[in-house]
């Protein structure tokens, strides 16, 4: 199976070599002829050198001198001139050698917004003839901010892009929905492309659970990157067909620019602090509390009731949060950028050096080095280009594999390490089950490697046909390793050794997409054809070990020595398959339609379902370009009113779901006999198809006042059908459950609105502000015989996905201090956790040399957990610790107030705490926030410019993310929103960029 | 223009890209490395081993559902008690059981899993191929029937009316309502006819694997408990005839190498023996144990019955002491000494004699019932009127099998025993009433 595509694959270079030697014979010189003229800015008619014209359908081209005047031989007596130059818009114009021998081009300066190129499926397109929904963040804004993952830096930016942080330990997994979940049971992530290759949407983690499974991104150095597009509707998307459900994003990295050969040095420094959190009690207060929770409980304190208050030092004071997450953590980035090249050939060659500490009490960290390589040659002919990218990175993470912050409600008064240093497992013979400082003696490795190389061949037989190979690979590997020694457990424990895990997780993948592309302008009309191919195969091998019963406490990373080892392993492949097409057709600039159609394989589905058809399209109007505008409405310069719906799909499932399979019992189990037992992985249905996401956008893009003030308002309503569930069955069956396609289906709508204003413009001052917020809306819609399926508990037709179904809460008795709940009503509340709206606002402003750039971030969320119900204990209870918000408990008959009666044992209110608050609503709060995510300071210090005239440029500037906060929520933070995980951190950096 | 451009050069490409990504098995993977397809589980015979391993291993022995029913029967029939106040217990203890509980859900599963993965193989072996001997075929084949009706006797008793699956198709099954108890006995009879004819005589494989004497000895039992006393006395007879010398100590009796055992199942938790050894041995001499024997259970012993030092321990915590059942000894492993034991050969002689008493056999079935004592350092009992001898033998299993597999809660209920109002039938699970609307629910529920 494998070797039939080798042949085909030769068969594809044979051809693409004969084609190419066919059309070097085809090619022939002849007398030339000669156009030439003399091109200068539409605005003030200053001469423009550099330009590049280019003569069609010939294929020569030159450059303008000095004076802006160029000449060129040709050898068709008539044809097009293409005029092209950085920060003006192309000119195309028609030349009659007989006539034009000295031609006067004028070019429109271009803007900025509208006309920078931005990335689509397989091409580039334009803010202003685009007709799809496609969101743009640079490197400009990557590079304000100091954040490993470079999905962090999009957060807030991108209208219908939500990001949140799981967590504010380094290099975490985040969570990322653009438009809302599509999927009931299934994936609902987007589809990342980096470089043409496709990039991993899920973390590779197998060892690393408890304190989150590591991202992905960690491996991608975000200054690298050039640009991320973001594709949102039907036009942008249905070209990825069954991968782009969930939209997709693309990110491209940086490439050689050419000229004179530059050397950047961008180095920063700084440090991070926790913020938002709350303040827990001291000794005297948590003294005062357990006496009242024994008072309310009416019990009397015995040694193993009340060891805290009987056998500990009730005079020490330990202030858990700052010995376990009180680490102001350094972070140094360092990275040396060079570019250069001729008009023919250009590179880049980059390395970045990054550290980041960690809040923990111990010297932990994640590093990443990353290296990155880029070349573009192009031969004088300019038939003929190729571009060869390589991006490699390590990064290196050894934090424990637990977050603190869930071990900082120790009791205050107990002890950290006993009189003769060691830790401490019990206060006068009473026990300390889990001494955190326990933890950190756990030794944990999280290493992954990641190898990108993407080809892109491309050859022109004439000005209007292309024949391009995109060929990519990407390895990565991830190995993970988790040392638990004996004197990390408490001494009682019933091993006689440590034990260790270790994880290996081995990820290939190889895209090779030809790519035919046909471009014709006559007159009005441009015709643009895409046709292509993809291959993608994807391989991943899985290993996790677990050792234990060691010969030797000193042995616990040598496998041979462990008494007991098991294991698992697994080798998952993925194949896809597709062609594709795209007509993309513009009318005087004014009408475009775009066509797009795609008919995917995938492998994840059985024989016979493994094909599908999507396809959509996408019109646009720019209906300022119509004379009746320009003349009655010129305060208009830009109107594009646009339109697209198409189908799109999610191969976003489990691999070989549709194979009756056995597989190995559990890795915990020994074998039976001699032999190990096998199992039957699942029931199997060979007939599951696609999920279909039908997307319809609406959108209006605006420029008013010369473009200063550029609006887009877009509404979209995707609805995903055909869900792929996990139907119930009953379990006479011999198993609860079967994938199956079921008549349900979600729908996503929403409204997306951007704007930028320049609002001062002047050469030593300048203004520019610009916001957006996404207002989505998620829906099920239909969901056959909801109440007696799997998932009556969890949804509501009519009511988002993300909802929970719980008992009402009525508030703390004033009588009892006890939590009441509505339970004759049965769990018949909804608490919808979705974000109502969210966004951001950004403020840019240049004075001389200095730059300020401040971002806000917005989120209205109305339902999150609150601090009370994600504690591990209640208030009272023996050996926890609370935050002081508690202390406005219920004390006395009459007080109002939200948190119960302080108790240690009581039965009923344990009851309320732990079984029914986080059943009802009680458990739940406002979560809205606005951050002050970042605020980015810089001044170019142009003196030393001037006095060395080999530095280009010197930059210094100042960084700060997590600034502030405002939010009416109790807890930590309103983001990660839970007591026991650490929160977003604040940073700080100072550093320079240099360039020579 | 355009298609004259097209022709010009675009024929070869197109060419090259039609034939790259038309070559329709790309798709086609490789069957994976870590799962097998069914057809080729049941074409080799150590994978087929496997998978009747899997239902031995993850599916019978390790699972925490066969300590879970034995104790929950036990605790239901007044033998045994708790410090565990859940609800799950009190519903048990209290004889109120309601359709929700955890355990009955449980047991309603995994043993249709069992069944499921018996009736995969029955299916599997019956299409097999050419890489197994017709012996390796039909004793597996026998295995799976062996289980199949074991399953079912459990169900049937736990629950009386059970839905009947005999194959993996679950379109069908899905919706399967529920057979009459003779129905399903009827079953039970034929799978274990035909699991005694497939079945070699004895342990070339040890008895961690079913044999023919398994089949012969759970044949014993249904008939027993259908009254038939004719077959029962004549199975358990060739079950006796067939064994060792009854002579094991009893600390010994429930290690691997019991000479008693007629079935076991081998422990796979790499961390416990058995799932009686973790849940009943308490973690130290100073806690109160999870489950200790009731004064209904202990009275029953004479006080110089071996059984009552060899298989209890105490713990006395102030003034308290509580008596914990400690047949299996290990706690935990290594060392790895103990196996869960399924089928034991004191149960033969106890049917037997039961037998013969219904059959008018007093002095044949006292004899039976003195091998017992007399192994329990008890003297023999020289004469009982059959009612007296109906009453002992009723005993007798108390004393011998309790905590094991159900025995004495199955016992009361097909001897009359039960107390008033309580209900001889678990309820069907409420989840599988919602799933499948043709299945009812048991009365009083």
């Amino acid at each position: 199976m494998k070797l039939t595509v080798k042949p085909s694959l030769f068969i594809c270079m044979a051809l693409i070599t004969l084609t190419m030697s066919l059309d070097d014979v085809l090619a022939q010189t002849t007398d030339y002829l000669q156009v030439a003229g003399v091109v200068a800015s539409g605005r003030d008619s200053t001469l423009l050198s550099n330009v590049t014209v280019k003569a069609l359908p010939d294929g020569v081209s030159t450059v303008t001198n000095l004076q802006g005047s160029f000449n060129l031989h040709v050898s068709s007596g008539i044809g097009t001139l293409k005029l092209s130059l950085l920060g003006y818009r192309d000119k195309i114009i028609a030349y009659n050698v007989t006539s034009d021998n000295n031609l006067f081009i004028a070019m429109d300066e271009a803007d900025k917004n509208l006309d920078e190129v931005m990335v689509i499926a397989y091409g580039n397109s334009t803010k202003r003839f685009s007709t799809g929904n496609v969101s743009k963040v640079t490197s400009r804004e990557l590079d304000m901010q100091p954040v490993a993952d470079p999905l962090m830096a999009l957060q807030g930016r991108v209208p219908g892009l939500e990001i949140t942080q799981n967590s504010g330990v380094p290099g975490r997994n985040v969570n990322v929905t653009l438009r809302g979940q599509n999927s009931i049971a299934q994936g609902s992530n987007p589809f990342y492309i980096v470089d043409g290759v496709p990039w991993l949407a899920n973390s590779l983690s197998q060892v690393a659970t408890s304190i989150g499974a590591q991202s992905p991104f960690v491996s991608i150095n975000p200054q690298d990157i050039e640009s991320i597009e973001i594709l949102k509707d039907a036009d942008a998307t249905s070209i990825y067909g069954s991968r782009g459900a969930n939209g997709v994003i693309l990110i491209t990295t940086k490439k050689g620019a050419g000229g004179a050969a530059k050397l950047e040095v961008n180095v920063h420094h700084g440090y991070s602090e926790l913020t938002n959190t709350m303040d827990l009690m001291n000794t005297a207060q948590y003294i005062a509390m357990r006496n009242e929770a024994l008072r309310n409980d009416q019990i009397t304190p015995t040694n193993s009731n009340a060891f805290d208050l009987l056998l500990y030092d009730r005079t020490k004071n330990v202030d858990w949060k700052e010995l376990l997450i009180g680490n102001n953590p350094s972070l140094t980035n360092a990275s040396l950028a060079l570019n250069g090249g001729n008009k023919q050939t250009q590179f880049r060659i980059a390395g970045t050096y990054r550290n980041e500490g960690s809040v923990y009490a111990k010297d932990l960290h994640n590093t990443r080095m990353a290296g990155s390589f880029n070349v573009v040659h192009r031969p004088t002919n300019e038939k003929f280009n190729v571009s060869l990218t390589v991006n490699y990175s390590i990064n290196e993470n050894n934090l424990i594999n637990r977050d603190l912050t869930q071990d900082i409600y120790q009791a205050p008064n107990r002890s950290t390490y006993g009189a003769s240093g060691e830790i401490a497992w019990s206060e006068n013979g009473s026990p300390i089950r889990a001494n955190p400082l326990g933890t950190l003696l756990r030794t944990f490795s999280s290493n992954s490697d990641n190898f990108i190389t993407n080809l892109n061949v491309g050859y022109s037989f004439n000005p209007s046909l292309d024949l391009r190979l995109n060929a990519g690979h990407t390895k990565t590997i991830l190995n993970e390793s988790e040392v638990t020694p004996l004197r990390s457990l408490i001494p009682t424990t019933r091993q006689p050794t440590g034990y260790t895990s270790t994880g290996k997780n081995d990820f290939n993948s190889w895209i090779l997409e030809p790519q035919l592309n046909y471009k014709k302008r006559i007159d009005d009309h441009k015709i643009e054809v895409l046709l292509g191919g993809t291959l993608q195969s994807e391989q991943n091998f899985r290993e996790k070990i677990d050792a234990s019963n060691f010969s030797s406490e000193s042995l616990l990373k040598s496998l041979n020595a462990a008494a007991t080892v098991t294991g698992v392993s697994q080798h998952i492949q993925y194949r896809y398959q597709a062609v594709f097409g795209r007509i993309n057709y513009r009318f005087s600039d004014k009408y475009l339609v775009n066509i797009t159609g795609r008919r995917d394989g995938s492998s994840r589905f059985g024989p016979g379902r493994q094909y599908a058809n999507f396809g959509a399209l996408g019109a646009a109007w720019i209906f300022s370009e119509e004379a009746f505008f320009k003349n009655h409405f010129n305060f208009i310069g830009f109107g594009k009113l646009r339109g697209s719906y198409g189908v799109t799909g999610n191969d976003k499932i489990g691999d070989y779901q549709y194979l009756d399979t056995y597989t190995g019992v559990p890795a915990r189990l020994l074998p039976y006999l001699d032999v190990n037992g096998l199992i039957p992985q699942r029931l199997f249905n060979p007939n599951y198809g696609w999920e279909n996401n039908r997307k319809l956008e609406l959108a209006l893009d605006l420029g008013l006042l010369d473009n200063h003030l550029l609006f887009s308002a877009s509404w979209y309503r995707n609805v995903s059908d055909n869900q792929l569930v996990n139907y119930l069955l009953a379990s006479q069956t011999g198993f609860t459950s079967v994938i199956r396609n079921f008549p349900a289906s979600v729908e996503n709508t929403g409204w997306e609105m951007e704007m930028d204003v320049q609002l001062i413009k002047r050469t030593s001052f300048s203004w520019r502000a610009n916001a957006n917020i996404t207002i989505p809306r998620n829906s099920l819609l239909a969901f056959d015989n909801l109440e007696h399926s799997s998932y009556a508990n969890t949804y509501k037709i009519g009511s988002p996905l993300n909802i929970q179904k719980v008992y009402r809460y009525l508030g703390i008795s004033e009588a009892t201090g006890i939590h009441q709940f509505a339970m004759e009503e049965g769990r018949n509340t909804i608490v919808d956790l979705t974000t109502r709206f969210f966004g951001g606002i950004n403020n840019s402003l240049t004075f001389k040399g200095w730059q300020l750039d401040m971002f806000w971030q917005f989120t209205k969320r109305p339902n999150v957990m609150n601090y009370q119900s994600t504690l591990s204990g209640m208030p009272g209870t023996v050996g926890i610790n609370q935050p002081v918000n508690v202390l406005q408990r219920w004390s006395e008959v009459g007080d109002v107030t939200s948190v119960q009666r302080f108790s240690a044992t009581s039965a009923e209110v344990a009851n309320a705490n732990y079984r029914y608050v986080n059943e009802s609503d009680g458990a739940y709060t406002d979560g809205s926030f606005m951050r002050l995510k970042n605020l980015y300071l810089s001044h170019d210090l142009n003196f030393l410019t001037k006095r060395y005239g080999w530095i280009n440029s010197l930059r210094i500037y100042v960084q700060g993310q997590n600034l502030l906060t405002v939010t009416g929520y109790e807890g930590h933070d309103p983001e990660t929103a839970h007591s026991l995980v650490l929160p977003p951190l604040r940073t700080f950096t100072i550093g320079f960029l240099l360039s020579i | 223009m355009l298609s004259k451009t097209f022709f010009k050069y675009g024929f070869f490409q197109m060419c090259t890209l039609l034939l790259l990504v038309s070559c329709s098995d790309f798709l086609e993977l490789e069957e994976p490395d870590h799962e097998l397809v069914r057809s080729e589980v049941f074409n080799d015979y150590v994978s087929a081993t496997a998978a009747l391993n899997g239902i031995y291993g993850d599916g019978l022995s390790s699972a925490a559902f066969v300590t879970n029913f034995s104790i929950m029967s036990d605790v239901a029939a007044g033998l045994l008690e708790s410090s565990i106040m859940n609800e799950n217990y009190l519903q048990f203890l209290q004889h109120e059981l309601n359709a929700d509980n955890t355990i009955v859900d449980n047991v309603w599963l995994m043993f249709f899993k069992n069944i499921y993965r018996a009736n995969s193989a029955i299916e599997g072996l019956g299409n097999a191929g050419g890489n197994l001997t017709e012996t390796q075929r039909v004793t597996l084949m026998g295995e799976a029937y062996f289980v199949r009706a074991f399953c079912y006797f459990y169900l049937v008793n736990f629950f009386g009316e059970v839905p009947l699956i005999v194959s993996t198709n679950y379109e069908v099954n899905n919706l399967a309502p529920k057979q009459s108890a003779a129905n399903i006995y009827s079953q039970i009879l034929s799978d274990l006819q035909l699991a005694f004819e497939l079945l070699p005589a004895d342990g070339d494989l040890g008895n961690a694997r079913p044999t023919r004497k398994a089949a012969l000895s759970l044949l014993a039992r249904v008939h027993l408990y259908l009254g038939d006393w004719e077959q029962a006395q004549m199975m358990a007879s060739e079950v006796i005839a067939n064994s060792n010398l009854y002579t094991s100590w009893y600390l010994d009796l429930f290690k691997s190498d019991s000479e008693e055992t007629i079935w076991q199942l081998v422990g796979v938790d790499p961390t416990n023996n058995t799932g009686f050894g973790s849940t009943f041995i308490p973690i130290s001499s100073s806690v109160i144990p999870n489950y200790f024997a009731s004064s209904q259970l202990l009275i029953q012993f004479e006080s110089y019955d071996e059984r009552r030092a060899a298989w209890f321990g105490d713990n006395t915590l102030g003034e308290d002491k509580y008596v914990f059942p400690f047949k299996y000894r290990l706690r935990s492993r290594p060392p790895v000494e103990e196996n869960l034991i399924v089928l034991r050969l004191s149960e033969q002689y106890l049917i037997r004699a039961e037998a013969r008493t219904n059959m008018g056999m007093v002095s044949e079935a006292l004899q039976d019932l003195n091998m017992l004592r007399k192994r329990a350092g008890l003297g023999e009992i020289s004469y009982l009127s059959g009612g007296q001898l109906r009453d002992e033998i009723k005993s007798e299993r108390q004393r011998e099998f309790f905590t094991e597999w159900a025995h004495c809660w199955f016992d009361q209920k097909r001897l009359g025993r039960l107390c008033d109002g309580v209900n001889p039938l678990w309820p069907v699970p409420r989840s599988q009433l919602l799933v499948n609307p043709n299945l009812t629910q048991n009365e009083g529920y």
